[in-house]
Formats: structure tokens, sequence, C-alpha cells
């Protein structure tokens, strides 16, 4: 093992496990976030975090103190949550016929004669679906972006490091995302009206 | 202004990123200007939705001790979860529905009988997994020696010599190990239920001196985030070997029977 190798182990071994969930409760909204925004949902984003926190820890000598913990632990979220998504798509494709159909089926304004959103967008309930569905076209990292500002206010040099992309990337991604959901709700007559500039 | 800086300006404003002039001159332009306004208001509104939807939970549900002690386990309630609802739950959506014939509802309508029973099956077994998993609640080493104190730091078991102790160890965490003898140290016997690690962490209680010392431990894979300890008076310390971890609580400022712990001879 040359110098420079005997340094890095060395460093690597520094990463005690206090500090270790010093810093992963450190980040763990954002964690949750970024699982969330990936997976687009709320309801497995902790099983993701979770999960990514057991992996993280089995490897924490892997981390190398001085760099971002953030981004380090992000990244495994991150492939957690795609795992988890690639997962869904097999089992989807694999009962596409028969979920799909019974939940399109349940849709109560296409079975009360309603146009798709109408009237019923007003509704914060109705908006707040269209949201979710206009979230859902987003691909996963401008979603993370979108959501991590959003949601946690996050500055975007924060949402750079936690993703691992340029700072200019980060605000591309969260202005292209909301111009996209701001046309997709327009579309969909959910917007103010009048909009003209989304 | 272009539709396109418009909507640039829009993020710029709402993200706080425009000066003091730039900003009243924005609101300005929103006061003659219906279509921007809009846009400003569908997109607070927009915001405040994904707020709503996904704002991250305020219990530290990360980091679970239960769960962390048994990735096993939290693998099994995750897919146990996922294989009650059936589906991974998300947002919906999905594609237009082709209209169903007779037949076809009826393959599917015994399908939902089938899942219907499995997930019972599934439920009830999961329940039963889940009352095991919850049922152990995690204590912090520093209250777990607070209470052996408390308790008049009496044994519950006493190993008479190094083969007792080791046949204790084998059962207890699979390792047979011994103590070595040192100046003042004495052993004064070992416990259990402690709860420090899990249901199955051994207590052995100690002095040296007039100090009265208590080691927690437990097979490695046992092992999980300990808070930290907030009672200036005593320290935690750790050691892990043998396949095995051990957590000293002791008032001293160094670790006295940890380096004392060994692996039987034969």
């Amino acid at each position: 093992m040359n110098d420079s190798q005997a340094q890095t182990a060395q460093q690597r071994s520094l990463l005690s496990r206090e500090e270790f969930g010093r810093l992963f409760s450190a980040c763990r909204q954002a964690l949750w976030v970024i699982a969330a925004a990936i997976l687009s949902d709320r309801e497995h984003a902790s099983d993701i975090v979770q999960e990514a926190a057991i992996t993280a820890y089995a490897k924490r000598d892997e981390f190398t103190p001085g760099t971002s913990f953030e981004h380090w632990v992000g990244q495994i979220v991150r492939f957690t949550a795609l795992n988890e998504l690639r997962k869904r798509r097999t089992r989807r494709e694999k009962t596409s016929d028969f979920a799909g159909d019974v939940r399109e089926e349940s849709r109560p304004e296409e079975s009360g004669g309603v146009g798709r959103f109408g009237q019923l967008m007003e509704s914060t309930e109705a908006f707040d679906d269209a949201t979710k569905r206009a979230l859902r076209q987003l691909e996963e990292i401008p979603r993370a972006c979108l959501l991590l500002r959003t949601v946690l206010d996050m500055p975007y040099s924060e949402i750079s490091r936690t993703l691992g992309i340029p700072e200019a990337t980060a605000m591309t991604n969260v202005h292209r995302s909301r111009q996209r959901m701001r046309a997709a709700l327009s579309a969909a007559g959910a917007g103010s009206s009048g909009g003209g500039h989304a | 202004m272009s539709e396109a800086e418009a909507s640039e300006v829009i993020d710029l404003y709402l993200d706080r990123l425009l000066s003091p002039e730039e900003s009243s001159r924005f609101e300005a332009r929103m006061q003659i200007d219906a279509g921007l306004r809009a846009a400003v208001e569908t997109q607070r509104r927009l915001d405040g939705s994904l707020r709503k939807a996904f704002a991250p939970p305020t219990a530290p549900e990360a980091l679970d001790p239960v769960v962390l002690r048994d990735p096993i386990a939290a693998a099994h309630v995750r897919t146990t979860a996922q294989a009650i609802t059936g589906k991974a739950v998300g947002m919906g959506g999905g594609t237009d529905a082709p209209t169903l014939s007779i037949s076809v509802r009826r393959r599917k309508a015994t399908l939902v009988r089938i899942a219907a029973a499995i997930a019972i099956v599934v439920l009830g077994g999961y329940t039963f997994h889940m009352s095991r998993v919850t049922a152990f609640v995690p204590v912090a080493p520093v209250a777990a020696y607070e209470k052996e104190l408390s308790a008049g730091f009496r044994p519950y078991e006493v190993c008479e010599n190094d083969q007792q102790v080791a046949t204790l160890t084998t059962r207890a965490i699979g390792t047979a190990l011994s103590i070595a003898a040192a100046a003042d140290v004495h052993l004064v016997g070992w416990g259990y239920k402690s709860n420090v690690l899990s249901e199955d962490t051994v207590t052995l209680l100690a002095t040296a001196g007039t100090d009265k010392i208590v080691i927690y431990m437990d097979r490695a894979a046992a092992d999980r985030f300990l808070p930290e300890e907030t009672d200036p008076n005593v320290n935690v310390f750790r050691r892990e070997a043998f396949g095995a971890v051990f957590y000293e609580v002791s008032p001293r400022d160094e670790a006295t029977i940890l380096p004392l712990i060994q692996k039987a001879p034969g």
C-alpha cells in the first residue's frame, strides 16, 4: 500500500458510529425528500431512508471525512429509491392490465361525466391531484431539485452539494420543472384563469 | 417581456432572488398584467400543494433503532407491507382504461378474492411479526446503568470460574469468553433483560476499586445506534471483538473491563 492509499484508508476509518448518526440525522429531511421525489410518493419514503441508513451504516468506512456526507448518503438514497422504482415498474408491467384498469375505473371525475379536471379543479383536492400528476411527468433528478427547493426551501448551493450536480444545473432543473408544471396545470385548466405566462 | 423571460422572473421573484428594486418593479407590473398575476398565483398555489403533499415527517422515523437492530426484519416489514397493498403506493395515474369483457371481469374478480385471501394470511403474519418486532423497547446504556445502581447492583447469576463464564457467554452471545484478572477488579455477576442492544443483551456487573462498572454485551449483529449520553458523571466505552459488541458504562475516564475481555482458551 502506498502512502496516499494508507492515508485514505486512515481517513476513512475516522468516521465513528456516533458521528455517522449525527451526520445522518442532520440531513434526514433532505434524504426523505429525495426518496419521496424519486418515488413520487411519500408513503414509502421513510422505508427508503431507513434502508439507505442501513446500507450507509454498513458501508460507513467507505465515506471519506472532509467530503460531503450529504452527497455520499444522498447517492445511496437515490440508488435505493431507483431500485425500488425499478421493482415497481416490473410489478406494474406484470399486472398492468388489472391494476391499471381498476385504478382508472374508479376515478370519480370520469364516472360522474365531468371533464377530467373541469370544474373539479377549483377544489383544493383536485388541484393537489393535478399537481401530483404533473410532478410525475418530471424526471427524477429535476423532481428532486424542485422538491428540495420548494419543500425545504433549500439553497441551490446545498441542492447542488446534496445531489452532486452543478449549482447552475440545480437552478435550471427547478426553473424548468416549475415551467413544465405550470404548463401542465394550465393545460388541464387547473391554474388561475387568464394565465398567459406559464 | 417574453413568456420565457417572464417565467424566469417569476421564479426569481418567488425565490426572493430579485433585488428590492426589481421586486417592486415586478409587483407593479403584476398590477397591470393579469396573465403575469395569474401565473404567479398558479405557482404559489402549486408550491403550497407540493409543500403539503411532501412535508417530511417531523418525528425522526429514520434510524429507528428497532429496525436498525434488525435489517432483515426491516426488509421483511417493507416487503410485507407492499405485499399487503398489492402494489407500491404511489400517485396513481397510468394509461387509459379499455372496457373490460365480462369474462375478464370474472377472472379478475377471482383474482381479487385470491389476493384478498393471501392478504389476510400475510396480514396475520405481518401483525404477528410486528408484535414481535415492536415488543422490544431499547434502553440507553446510562439509563440501564442507573437502574442497576438503584436496584442495588445485584447480579442475577454468579459465575464461580472461567469455565462457567465461557459457558454463559457461549450460550448468550455465541462466543466463549473469559475476563482476565486485574488488580482491584472484581466480577460481581451477570444479568439479563437490560434491553440495551436487544432482548438478549447480557449484563456483567463489576467493580474496580470503589467504582461500579457495568458491561453490556451482545452479538455484533445486534449493535445499534446509541443516543448521546448526557450524564457527565458516567462514560460509555465501546469495543467490538469476537463477533460480539461490548459497552462499558463507568464513572471512570478510561475503559477498565473492556481490555480484559478475551476469547476463552480452547
